[in-house]
């Protein structure tokens, strides 16, 4: 009785429920209905100030689906059950803060390791630890890299508004189940609060992606090898007689353990990098404005980009040649294009709401005769489309 | 149990068999087991004995030696932590 | 893959690729998975119906990889939460988790705590073995008071938790505590708990003879084992004893049994009440 989202009892549903149009609603249920048109039928969440009405909303909506809501006794169980019922076949979500993201670390490592397809929804908020908790921020840019322990690929994306927020967990979807990969959804604490004109689509627009299962017994005996050549193995789900084995210590093609012969560990962690590195296609992408002649480039993400798109636009009003980048997929950052970019300004501003994390991304691609400068705001204000253009005048 | 059964004990590769003609036959995988003494040590009619030589594991293995005095409790294969007992019968 | 000789028919249950087991000789993990093989095999249960779920440690080993069916071994304590994710995407399959009493009762305490409140519907053998092995053999919250590990070299100070009674407690369907030394009624247990709809704890007493026992003057299995029958007293008897007889000894027995709400009947009946109240059912208005 797997629920995969796409199949027509479900699309007929999707269709009875939510009728398309204009709705009036806070980022955080863009995220939900986002989700729920992605196919996701099952959440395991711990309540957690700003990502709360994630949960509420899907508590609501997704026994109407057929779906399950289950409320977890701490963030670890959470993650812990969404990975259980992945590996059943379900398409999973959790949506929490950045102390409850700390704590799901060390399952999300697990989940890197065992090439589990689910979605984190970290709904960033002020910190470090308790701090305002009801203030947004960005300062979880690094979290969602490197928080777990080891080498680890992550892939992170991170939406701008409410309404991108609905498409671009759509997408975090799709990457997750089609790289058998987690997937860290940066939101934060305005957007999810913030309310807005958001436009529910027809069901027919939204094209979901569901994973690579096995073709045959032959297949299913290789939960963790490569053998398509694309670094994705196909996923014997539990339940079908495969007897598969899933495991958090280094293991062969097979699943079984062997910790003592390097070179297994060498491969498994390898191809497990190598299935980010070169699916690029899959899940890169960035919004450019006035990139062509740029001289000064403002490079933003998340809930800044907003502001940040203003501040260039007034600046090019104003006759200043300013341009702007927005990676969405926030990792691995757009290196490439960041680095084409940066060989034609003079000047690269990055705003954000933390004390300069993403800056140390871009500073990596970007040569040091280029002047890089943060515009740094902390304390749970947005930054203003005049404190960006006030830094763009700055440089200019 | 009759009284003049006579165990037969022998040893094919990995595998000790014994054997009470009539009664039961007790097998011992000596590739599994580990030595631990459980089944020498709590077996209620002491059927086995200790091996004397070292198994290809480098440890001192049991061997059924007294069958015949098998009650079938099957203590010795229920609590073996490697499965290499077997009671048959 | 090695040949594999022994005559013993619940062998056709392990995975016989990792044999043999990793396990200290004597180990009463072992025993743990013998006696649930013989428990799959007398129910005739389909290992193609069985989820095994395990997290850290020794006896988080006993059925992964060794025993053949879908297994997923997961993180230190949190093997129930794992397994409550699983049984909601495979209401039909029986989950199963065998871990030890310091995965799910130390740090994995809350989670099954919870479980048994929830009474979700997956079978507990929680192997106690009354210290932490896999590491070196440290204290344990389970560890009887005044022993010796290796991180109570003098003697211990803190009093064990009563795992059983407390789940019991909890709300859980069926709990029972045996040791491995009283292995007919342990596969009886294990049946049970199994077949009980609603969450199943089984607890059994096992032999570290290596961690434990050759520091408190146990170092062989079968002295452990003996040690265990001494020491055990039955449910009915232990409740006419005073505390202070009750120490150092281990209460067997069946703790409860009984009928309560299962989680996952309860989840797809809310289901079907929502869809019913919104209309939803049905398919002949696209």
């Amino acid at each position: 009785m797997i629920i995969r989202g796409d199949e027509p009892e479900q699309i007929r549903l999707l269709r009875k429920l939510y009728k398309p149009g204009n709705y009036f609603m806070q980022g955080n249920e863009a995220v939900a209905y986002g989700a729920l048109f992605a196919g996701c039928r099952f959440y395991a969440g711990y309540p957690i100030t700003p990502s709360s009405e994630i949960a509420e909303t899907m508590a609501r909506e997704l026994p109407k689906l057929g779906g399950y809501y289950l409320q977890m006794e701490d963030e670890i169980g959470s993650i812990a059950a969404m990975i259980g019922a992945s590996w059943t076949g379900f398409k999973v979500m959790t949506a929490t803060a950045g102390p409850g993201f700390s704590l799901m670390q060390e399952n999300l490592g697990y989940a890197v390791m065992t090439e589990t397809p689910l979605v984190l929804v970290d709904v960033q908020r002020s910190g470090p630890s308790t701090g305002q908790a009801t203030k947004g921020a960005q300062g979880d840019f690094f979290q969602a890299r490197w928080g777990t322990h080891g080498d680890h690929p992550i892939v992170a994306v991170s939406p701008t508004s409410g309404q991108d927020a609905f498409w671009e967990i759509i997408r975090a979807f799709n990457i997750a189940e089609r790289l058998r990969t987690p997937v860290v959804f940066l939101f934060d604490g305005v957007l999810a609060h913030t309310r807005e004109l958001i436009k529910i689509p027809y069901v027919d627009e939204v094209e979901i992606t569901y994973r690579k299962l096995p073709r045959d017994e032959e297949e299913a005996k290789l939960p963790f090898g490569d053998p398509h050549g694309d670094g994705v193995p196909p996923m014997p789900l539990f339940g079908h007689g495969y007897f598969t084995h899933v495991t958090g210590s280094t293991h062969k093609e097979n699943g079984l353990r062997d910790v003592y012969t390097p070179e297994v560990h060498d491969r498994l962690v390898r191809r497990i990098h190598r299935k980010i590195e070169k699916n690029r296609e899959v899940y890169e992408k960035y919004e450019e404005h006035f990139t062509d002649d740029a001289e000064i480039l403002v490079v933003s993400w998340g809930v800044t980009a907003r502001p940040a798109l203003g501040a260039v636009l007034k600046a090019r009003e104003a006759g200043i040649k300013a341009g702007l980048f927005v990676p969405k997929t926030v990792h691995p950052f757009p290196g490439e294009r960041m680095r084409e970019l940066g060989k034609r300004v003079r000047a690269i501003l990055v705003p954000e709401m933390n004390l300069g994390q993403m800056i140390l991304e871009v500073q990596r691609f970007v040569n040091d005769d280029v002047l890089l400068k943060g515009v740094n705001k902390i304390g749970g204000v947005p930054l203003t489309v005049e404190e960006i253009l006030r830094e763009i005048r700055g440089v200019a | 149990m009759a009284e003049n059964a006579n165990t037969v004990v022998e040893k094919n590769g990995y595998l000790v068999v014994g054997k009470a003609e009539g009664i039961v036959e007790i097998d011992v995988d000596t590739f599994l087991c580990k030595g631990c003494g459980i089944c020498v040590e709590m077996c209620p009619r002491k059927v086995f004995e200790w091996s004397k030589e070292l198994s290809e594991k480098g440890v001192h293995y049991p061997v059924p030696v007294h069958a015949e005095k098998c009650v079938k409790c099957k203590l010795c294969e229920l609590l073996c932590p490697d499965f290499a007992i077997a009671v048959r019968w | 893959m090695p040949e594999i000789y022994s005559k013993y028919p619940m062998v056709k249950y392990l995975r016989k690729e990792a044999l043999p087991t990793a396990l200290c000789p004597g180990c009463g993990g072992g025993t743990v998975l013998n006696a649930f093989a013989n428990a799959v095999d007398q129910l005739k249960l389909d290992p193609r119906d069985l989820v095994v779920v395990s997290g850290i440690g020794c006896s988080a080993w006993i059925a992964s990889p060794y025993f053949l069916a879908d297994t997923l071994h997961t993180t230190h304590g949190r093997a129930i939460a794992f397994a409550t994710g699983v049984k909601v995407g495979l209401p039909d399959k029986k989950v199963v988790v065998i871990s030890g009493d310091g995965d799910l009762a130390s740090i994995g305490g809350n989670h099954l705590l919870h479980a048994a409140r929830r009474n979700i519907d997956i079978t507990v053998i929680l192997v106690n073995n009354f210290i932490y092995g896999m590491t070196g053999g440290q204290v344990a919250p389970t560890t009887p008071f005044g022993a010796k590990t290796t991180t109570t070299p003098y003697r211990n100070i803190e009093h064990p938790l009563q795992i059983s009674e407390t789940i019991a407690a909890a709300g859980a369907s069926y709990v029972a505590r045996w040791t491995t030394a009283h292995v007919y009624q342990l596969i009886e247990s294990i049946k049970k708990a199994l077949t009980v709809k609603g969450f199943s704890l089984v607890e059994v007493i096992s032999q570290c003879p290596v961690q434990f026992g050759r520091r408190n003057r146990m170092k062989e299995p079968a002295e452990m084992l003996r040690w265990f029958l001494k020491n055990s007293v039955p449910l009915a008897k232990a409740r006419k004893m005073k505390p202070e007889e009750l120490e150092g000894k281990f209460v067997i027995g069946e703790f409860v049994h009984r009928q309560r709400p299962e989680f996952t009947e309860e989840l797809n009946k809310l289901i079907d009440e929502v869809q019913e109240h919104f209309g939803l059912k049905g398919g002949d208005d696209v």
